[in-house]
Parts: structure tokens; C-alpha cells; sequence
């Protein structure tokens, strides 16, 4: 019961993850692992069917790297991926501070 | 033989349009390649779980049948119809059994026989239609985008769900009445027509008025819905008109109920049927367009 609880409130933040994550270009393995690191629970069926929903909204770009051993797909936060970023970033600090008043009250 | 990673990303395109395969293929390729590189492909297989699944997160389908937004009229008009069409159908039949002299047991037989046929008919045809809807958002997404400027009139050009209950059990208790009657061979329609399947039209047209109520519910309904359930109906009782005139009833059945003259193309029987049909075919034109007019009230 705890960890579906944790889950479920991480699971709004995990596009803002990607997004801040995507300020630099990188490729769908490499952002899985990262937001691992990070503490996003997100599996691999989610993430990538996720990266193409963000890219078909404009809020990813994507490009065909071939320089390296294999061909990967590299995205990146476009203009209206940062707009929103910062929208949702906002949101997330407001959420944080009116959960400290509330928790400040009810001492 | 083909590798794990192969008969994966077959099995996770064939559940998706043709247009996306060439770049998803790659995609999937380069994730199931580097996560392998990680912890083994049989490992990156396994985190990126079952195939279909995937695919449907892929191409947003829903994966259930019926969804919440549908699921609680589905249920409704599922409870309604079983509950109000499947004793009427038992009680139907038995009774008609039981005067036919073939006794108590039989009859019971015959209509719990038919009870469960016609049971069964409403659950699939029911799940089938919302299931349908379910897959189709056009169908109600449609509407909002026909006519924004009446958007407060929506609700108001819905259909009650009362009235779609009422047409649509109405509907089906008179087929599955009639339906029944004939295949006990002592039905009021002529033996050899019947079997030759002809009359299935009967059943297409009772599905489709079914299906006619649903949809208009969801959709609302307007000029186009009133037009093409008019046209139906036209079509309809002319073939019903033709058929009469042309020995639809079993001479049988009116001789068994002492009214022998009752069944000739000039008889009661199908002069009643005729003018029942019309006065029907009159009533749902113009109910459909009626229920097309806005309402004059919201509330």
C-alpha cells in the first residue's frame, strides 16, 4: 500500500522529470536510468510510449543520432517543453509550499 | 531461428498501424539493443513486458472493453433489457407451448429454451454496441464539434435514457416474441417463407433501431439521424406491405384459432398487419423528427 501511494505521486512528476532531463539531448535507455537515479519509478513501457505522446504534443524533438556503434534516438525539450516545464515547476513548488502551511497549521 | 528481440518487435507491430512501424521498429530496436547491452536481452524483454500491451500504450487504446465513461449506462440498459425483456419472452413462449396442448413440462422447457436464448442475444448485441462506442470517440466527440454554439443544448438533445430503454425493449420483445412463435412451426407467419431466411430483415431491422436508439443517444441526434432512420423505416414497411400482400401469414395458424379467412391477401389479418406497420412507420418518422428539434427547455 505504501509503494502504490509513492507511486502514484510520482507519477504526475515524471514528465517534468523528462523534461528537465531533456534541456540536454539524450536517448530513451540513457533517460531511463537517469530518472531511476533519480528516484522516477517509470518502467520502460511507460517511458517510451511517453517520449513519442510528448513529441507528437511539441514539446520533444527528435533526431537520429548514427555516429555512434548502434543508431539511437535522441530527444530534446523544445520551446513549448521548456514553457511548460516551467508552468509544471512552479506548480510543484506552490503544491510544497501550501502542503508546509498546512502541515505548520496542524502543529 | 529468429532472435528473442525479432519475434518481439513483430509481435508488438503487428498490433499497430502500418505507418508507424518503420520508425517504432527502430526505436524499439535501439532501446531493446542498449538495455540488452545493460542486463542481457532476455532482461530487456522482460521490463519492457508483454508485447500487446505495449503496443496498445503505444497507439493509446484502451484496454478494456468498456470503459468508466460508458460502463455504468452499458450496465443500465443491460440490467433493463434482461429484466424486462427475458420474463416477458418466458412468459410468452410458455404460454404459447402450454395452449398448444404439449404440457406443463415442455412448455417450461420451451420457455426457459427461449429465455436464455434471447438472454444471450441482449448481453452480446449490448456489449457489442458499447464496445463499439468505446473504440469509436469519434462518434462522441463529433458532436461538440458540429455545433459549439449549442453547446448548453446539448444534454437537452440527448435522448432520455428512459425512451431508448423503452424503444429499444419494445423492439425487442415483439422480434424475439414473433421469432420464437416461428420456430415452434406454429407461428402466425407462413412456414416456407420463414425458412427460406427472408425475414431475417425483420431481425436486421430491429438490431439496427437498437442501435439507432444507443447511438443517438451518445451522439444526440439531429436532421441526419431522423433522415436515415426515416429512410429505414420507409423501406421497411413497404417490404413488410409487399410481403403481406403476398401470402406472409400461415393459413395454419388462423385456421388453429378458428378465423381461416383472416389470412387471405384481402383477409383481416393482413389488412391489420398493413395498417399497424404504416401507423407504426407514421409514429417513428415523426418521433425521429421531433426528437432532431431542439429543445425549447433546458430544464
Amino acid at each position: 500500500m505504501l509503494a502504490t501511494h509513492r507511486q502514484e505521486l510520482r507519477r504526475g512528476t515524471a514528465v517534468l522529470a523528462c523534461l528537465l532531463i531533456l534541456q540536454r539531448p539524450d536517448y530513451g535507455y540513457s533517460l531511463l536510468e537517469r530518472l531511476d537515479k533519480s528516484g522516477f519509478d517509470v518502467d520502460a513501457n511507460t517511458l517510451y510510449p511517453l517520449l513519442r505522446r510528448l513529441e507528437k504534443q511539441g514539446l520533444l524533438t527528435s533526431e537520429w543520432n548514427t555516429d555512434e556503434s548502434r543508431p539511437r534516438k535522441f530527444y530534446l525539450t523544445s520551446a513549448d517543453g521548456m514553457q511548460l516545464a516551467s508552468t509544471l515547476s512552479s506548480d510543484i513548488s506552490e503544491l510544497h509550499s501550501a502542503l508546509t502551511t498546512l502541515k505548520e497549521e496542524t502543529r | 531461428m529468429t532472435s528473442l528481440t525479432d519475434r518481439y518487435i513483430a509481435a508488438t507491430l503487428r498490433n499497430l498501424p502500418a505507418r508507424q512501424r518503420d520508425e517504432l521498429e527502430l526505436e524499439l530496436r535501439s532501446a531493446i539493443a542498449d538495455a540488452g547491452a545493460d542486463q542481457g536481452e532476455v532482461a530487456a524483454l522482460t521490463s519492457l513486458g508483454d508485447p500487446a500491451r505495449l503496443a496498445a500504450s503505444y497507439s493509446e487504446r484502451p484496454l478494456q472493453l468498456i470503459g468508466p465513461a460508458l460502463f455504468l449506462d452499458y450496465r443500465r440498459i443491460l440490467i433493463i433489457l434482461l429484466s424486462s425483456v427475458v420474463p416477458l419472452i418466458f412468459l410468452a413462449v410458455a404460454v404459447t407451448v402450454f395452449r398448444a396442448d404439449d404440457g406443463l413440462g415442455s412448455a417450461i422447457a420451451a420457455g426457459a429454451n427461449a429465455a436464455l436464448l434471447v438472454a444471450m442475444h441482449l448481453a452480446i448485441w449490448s456489449t457489442v454496441l458499447f464496445a463499439v462506442i468505446e473504440r469509436a470517440p469519434v462518434m462522441r466527440k463529433r458532436k461538440a464539434a458540429w455545433s459549439p454554439a449549442s453547446l448548453p443544448e446539448l444534454p437537452a438533445r440527448r435522448i432520455d435514457l428512459g425512451s431508448v430503454i423503452g424503444g429499444s425493449a419494445v423492439t425487442a420483445v415483439i422480434t424475439a416474441v414473433l421469432i420464437v412463435m416461428q420456430s415452434s412451426g406454429k407461428g402466425p407467419i407462413n412456414t416456407t417463407l420463414w425458412n427460406s431466411g427472408a425475414l431475417l430483415i425483420v431481425v436486421v431491422f430491429a438490431a439496427v433501431a437498437i442501435a439507432f436508439d444507443v447511438i443517438g443517444y451518445y451522439i444526440g441526434w439531429g436532421i441526419p439521424q431522423a433522415l436515415s432512420s426515416s429512410v429505414l423505416t420507409v423501406l421497411f414497411t413497404t417490404a413488410v406491405i409487399i410481403t403481406t400482400r403476398n401470402g406472409l401469414l400461415n393459413p395454419a395458424f388462423f385456421e388453429a384459432i378458428g378465423w381461416p379467412a383472416a389470412a387471405g391477401p384481402n383477409g383481416f389479418g393482413s389488412w391489420t398487419i398493413v395498417v399497424i406497420t404504416v401507423l407504426l412507420g407514421l409514429m417513428n418518422v415523426v418521433g425521429a423528427f421531433r426528437r432532431s428539434r431542439p429543445a425549447t427547455n433546458l430544464n
